[in-house]
C-alpha cells in the first residue's frame, strides 16, 4: 500500500534514525532516504521511512484553494 | 490537511466536477492506478458520488496484493511450514491472500517458526538481531514507494553482516504496466490518477509518455478524498482544453524530479527483470531483484527456492481484465456468485485495495 | 482444515464459523444456540464465561487480572444481568514469579470490588515450564436477571450510543508489546460497566460490549437480525488522538479495534438524551456519544452503513479475523 502520512520530525540521529510526531503520537522513523532533514521539518512517512519532505509553500497553496471551497459551499447555502 | 476530507469541501469540489461534466462526454473512464486510491475512493463513499457526475473510476494494476502471483505466497508459506526456527516477517495485508496452501494468516508453522507482522521493513532487522539463531525472512512486496525502504533495509543487513536475514521479494515498477495498458488496441481509459507516493520517489518524468505519445490526460494525486477530486477537475480541464499533461496536483509532497537519493539506492541494490503481471502477462524490465553481489541476502537464492513466476488464475476468474480496467468487477462471471469476500477466487476480492472487494463491500452486488 | 490455526480463536467470522460448525452442532440447546454474551438460564439466572490469554500480562491501564473480571462482568451486564459471583481458574506456568502472581491477584480483588462481585469458587493448576505462557485465566460469572433485553422492540428512529472512545485497549496492547515503534500516552479502557445496568429500565433495548472485531463487527451482527438498516455517522464517532494517529499510521480502521470497557447501546429515540446524560455522569462514560440511528429509508434491511466524513455512504462489513492476536 502507498499509505503515507504527513508528520513532523522530532529527532534525527547520526544514523539517520529518529522519531516523528503525528497528532501527539510518536513513531520510530528512518530518514535514510532524505538528504537533509531536521527537527520541525514536515515529511511524508510510509512504512516507517520518511520518503519525501513536505513543501510548505505548496501545502499552503492547497489549503488556500480548499478554503475557497469551504466558503464557496457556505455561500451557496446562504443564497438559498 | 484534514480540510481535504471536509464535507463542504467535497461537496464544493463535486459541484464543480458536475458543472464541467456538462461540457464533456456523458461518461468518462478514469483509472486510478494505485490501490491506495481505490481504497480511499471506497472508504469515503466517493464512487457513487462520482458516477452521478458521469465519472467511472476503474482500478488499475497498482495493487501489490492483486498482482503478486500466488506462487510467491505459497513459497513463503512453505518456508515456515517446512522449516523450523524461521521467522517470516511481512506487511499485514499480504497475510490474507488465499492460495492452494491456505493463506499466510491461517498457516500453522513448524516448531519454532512463526509469522510476524511488521509496520516497517526495518523492524525485520531488529527481529533478526534479537533472534540470531533463527532465519528471518522479510516478505517484501511493493512498488517504488516501498522499494527504497526495502533497499535501505537490505543494505544495512549487508553492511552489518546480519547473515540470518534475507529478503523474499515481489517488487514491481509502475510505469511499465501503464505502457502496456495505453498501447493496447482496446484501451478505453480516458485519464489517469497517478500514484502520489510512487511519484514522490520517481518524479513526473516517467509518466510524461502518456500525454506525450498517447494524448491521455492525467494528474499526480494525493491521498485525501479532496485530492482525488482536485485531480479529476484537472483531468476534466485538460480534456476541455485539449492539453493533456502530467499535472502535479500533489506538489506539496511531490517534486518534479522526485527523490533522487531514493532512486539511487534502489539502483544500487536492485536490477531490473522481466515480471509476469496478472492479466497483462510478462512485461520486460517491470520488476526488481537483488543484484548478484547481494545474493546471500536474497531468500530465493539462499534457500534454493524454485518459484515459477507465472500465476494461474482459477478458471473463470477475470482479475487480469479487472486490473487493466477492461471490465468492472460486476462483469466477471464469478463476481458475487462463487467469488465473494468469504470465498475469494482471485486476489481482487481479497485485497482491501482490490477492485472486486471494494465493489462488493460498497454494495454493487447486482 | 486439519489443524487448529490461530485464526480460529481470533473472534472474527472464521471463529464464528468454527463455533457454528463444531460447538453448536455438538451441544445444541436453547440456552447455547443464541450465542449471546450470556446464557439466560431458568429461574432468571444469567451465566457466562471467558478465558484470558492476553499478552503481555501487564499493560498500561490494566493487566490480565483486571481484564478477567471486567470482561466477564460486562458480558453479564450487556445481557441485562446483575453480576454477583465469579469463579476464578488459574493455569500458571511453572517458574512464574510469586510476586507477579500476587500482583495479579490484587488486581483481580480490586476489579471485583469495583464491579461489586465476589470470587466464590475457583481452581489453580500449574503446568511445566514451556507448556503455558506465564498465566492463563478463566472466569465464569453468574447473576440474577435485572431486565430482559428487548431487541424486538427496536424501531426506526432509535439511536446508537457508544459509551466512549474506541480502540484504546488495542493501542495499549500494541504499546506494551513495543510493536511498530509507537510511543503514545494511552491506557487501556478496561473497566466494569455496572453503571449501564439501570439503563435497561430507562430506555435501552440492546447492549453489547465492543470487544474483538470492534464496533463494525458488533453492529453488523446486530444489523443482520434487524428488519432495518443501521446508519453510523463517521464524524460522530469519538476517537482519542493517539488512536486516530496510530490508526492512520498503521493503516488500521479504528472501527475494527477492540475495547475492554466500552459498550454500544440501542436506545429508544425518546429516551436518548436522558440515557446519554446518565452515561456521561460516570467516569468510564464521559466520552459517550450518539453515533447513529436505526433507519427504514436508507439502505436495505440488515445493512450496517457508514455515512462518511466526506458525505458518502458505504457498507461496513464484520471483520473476518482479528488484526492483533491475544488481545484479551
Amino acid at each position: 500500500m502507498c499509505l503515507g502520512i504527513p508528520a513532523k520530525v522530532i529527532s534525527v540521529d547520526e544514523n539517520k534514525q529518529g522519531k516523528i510526531d503525528y497528532l501527539g503520537t510518536r513513531v520510530k522513523t528512518n530518514f535514510a532516504l532524505l538528504e537533509d532533514v531536521k527537527p520541525e521539518d514536515w515529511v511524508i512517512v510510509h512504512a516507517g521511512f520518511a520518503i519525501s519532505k513536505l513543501n510548505e509553500q505548496e501545502a499552503k497553496e492547497t489549503l488556500e484553494l480548499i478554503k475557497e471551497y469551504m466558503e464557496f459551499s457556505e455561500n451557496k447555502r446562504e443564497k438559498r | 490537511m484534514r480540510e481535504l476530507r471536509n464535507k463542504n469541501v467535497i461537496r464544493g469540489l463535486l459541484s464543480d466536477i458536475n458543472e464541467r461534466a456538462r461540457s464533456l462526454p456523458s461518461t468518462l473512464k478514469i483509472m486510478e492506478v494505485c490501490g491506495t486510491h481505490t481504497m480511499v475512493i471506497h472508504r469515503y463513499g466517493l464512487k457513487k458520488m462520482l458516477s452521478r457526475a458521469g465519472i467511472t473510476m476503474l482500478s488499475g494494476p497498482g495493487c501489490p496484493v492483486c498482482i503478486t502471483p500466488n506462487e510467491i505466497h505459497e513459497a513463503a508459506i512453505d518456508l515456515i511450514t517446512e522449516n523450523e526456527n524461521f521467522i517470516l516477517t511481512t506487511f499485514g495485508d499480504m497475510t490474507r491472500v488465499p492460495t492452494s496452501k491456505g493463506s499466510i494468516q491461517t498457516t500453522v508453522p513448524k516448531k519454532g517458526s512463526q509469522v510476524k507482522i511488521v509496520y516497517s521493513p526495518f523492524e525485520s532487522l531488529s527481529i533478526a538481531k534479537k533472534n540470531p539463531k533463527k532465519d528471518v525472512v522479510f516478505f517484501g512486496v511493493g512498488f517504488e514507494t516501498t522499494i527504497p525502504s526495502i533497499a535501505v533495509t537490505v543494505k544495512y543487513a549487508v553492511q552489518n553482516h546480519l547473515n540470518n536475514f534475507s529478503l523474499l521479494s515481489a517488487l514491481w515498477l509502475i510505469p511499465p504496466p501503464l505502457k502496456t495498458i495505453v498501447e493496447s488496441k482496446d484501451n478505453r481509459i480516458q485519464g489517469f490518477l497517478y500514484p502520489g507516493h510512487v511519484s514522490a520517489i520517481i518524479g513526473e518524468k516517467p509518466f510524461q509518455f502518456i500525454p506525450g505519445q498517447y494524448s491521455i490526460p492525467g494528474a499526480i494525486t494525493g491521498f485525501e478524498p479532496g485530492d482525488i477530486l482536485i485531480s479529476l477537475l484537472s483531468i476534466q480541464d485538460q480534456i476541455i482544453n485539449s492539453s493533456p499533461i502530467v499535472d502535479n496536483t500533489y506538489a506539496r509532497a511531490v517534486r518534479p524530479n522526485g527523490n533522487p537519493s531514493a532512486v539511487a539506492i534502489m539502483e544500487e541494490m536492485f536490477r531490473k527483470k522481466e515480471s509476469h503481471w496478472r492479466g497483462l502477462g510478462p512485461i520486460p524490465d517491470s520488476g526488481l531483484k537483488l543484484k548478484q553481489e547481494y545474493k546471500d541476502f536474497d531468500s530465493e537464492y539462499k534457500y534454493k527456492m524454485k518459484i515459477k513466476a507465472h500465476s494461474h488464475d482459477l478458471p473463470g476468474c477475470r482479475c487480469g481484465d479487472v486490473l487493466q480496467g477492461k471490465i468492472p468487477p460486476a462483469d466477471c462471471p464469478l463476481f458475487s456468485k462463487s467469488c465473494t469476500p468469504d470465498s475469494p477466487q482471485g486476489p481482487c476480492m481479497v485485497s482491501y485495495e482490490g477492485a472486486c472487494l471494494a465493489s462488493f463491500k460498497y454494495g454493487d452486488k447486482d | 482444515m486439519k489443524k487448529i490455526s490461530l485464526e480460529m480463536g481470533s473472534g472474527g467470522k472464521i471463529m464464528r464459523d468454527f463455533i457454528d460448525d463444531y460447538i453448536v452442532k455438538t451441544f445444541s440447546n436453547p440456552f447455547l444456540n443464541d450465542l449471546a454474551d450470556s446464557a439466560l438460564l431458568p429461574n432468571k439466572i444469567g451465566f457466562t464465561t471467558d478465558s484470558y490469554v492476553v499478552d503481555p500480562i501487564f499493560f498500561p491501564g490494566g493487566d490480565i487480572g483486571s481484564l478477567s473480571v471486567n470482561g466477564t462482568v460486562n458480558d453479564l451486564i450487556v445481557s441485562g444481568v446483575k453480576p454477583e459471583f465469579l469463579s476464578l481458574s488459574l493455569i500458571i506456568e511453572e517458574g512464574l514469579e510469586l510476586n507477579t502472581l500476587i500482583r495479579i491477584l490484587k488486581s483481580v480483588k480490586e476489579a471485583a470490588d469495583k464491579a461489586h462481585v465476589s470470587i466464590a469458587t475457583g481452581d489453580t493448576k500449574v503446568v511445566k515450564q514451556g507448556q503455558g505462557d506465564k498465566i492463563f485465566i478463566n472466569t465464569a460469572g453468574v447473576g440474577s436477571l435485572f431486565a430482559r433485553p428487548s431487541p424486538k422492540k427496536i424501531k426506526s428512529g432509535d439511536t446508537v450510543i457508544t459509551t466512549g472512545t474506541l480502540g484504546e485497549h488495542s493501542l495499549a496492547i500494541m504499546l506494551a508489546r513495543e510493536e511498530f515503534g509507537i510511543e503514545a500516552h494511552v491506557k487501556s479502557d478496561c473497566a466494569p460497566l455496572n453503571f449501564l445496568l439501570p439503563l435497561w429500565k430507562k430506555g435501552s433495548l440492546w447492549m453489547r460490549d465492543i470487544t474483538r472485531g470492534g464496533l463494525a463487527t458488533v453492529l453488523s451482527e446486530l444489523s443482520e437480525k434487524l428488519p432495518f438498516s443501521l446508519i453510523i455517522e463517521e464524524e460522530k464517532i469519538p476517537l482519542s488522538h493517539p488512536v486516530q494517529a496510530a490508526s492512520e499510521l498503521l493503516g488500521i480502521d479504528p472501527l475494527y479495534l477492540a475495547c475492554e470497557g466500552r459498550a454500544l447501546l440501542i436506545v429508544e429515540e425518546e429516551k436518548t438524551e436522558s440515557v446519554l446524560k446518565e452515561i456521561r455522569k460516570n467516569k468510564n462514560g464521559d466520552t459517550a456519544e450518539v453515533i447513529g440511528r436505526v433507519d427504514d429509508k436508507v439502505g436495505r434491511p440488515g445493512e450496517l452503513l457508514l455515512s462518511t466524513l466526506s458525505g458518502g455512504l458505504r457498507l461496513l462489513e464484520p471483520l473476518t479475523s482479528e488484526l492483533l492476536p491475544r488481545i484479551c
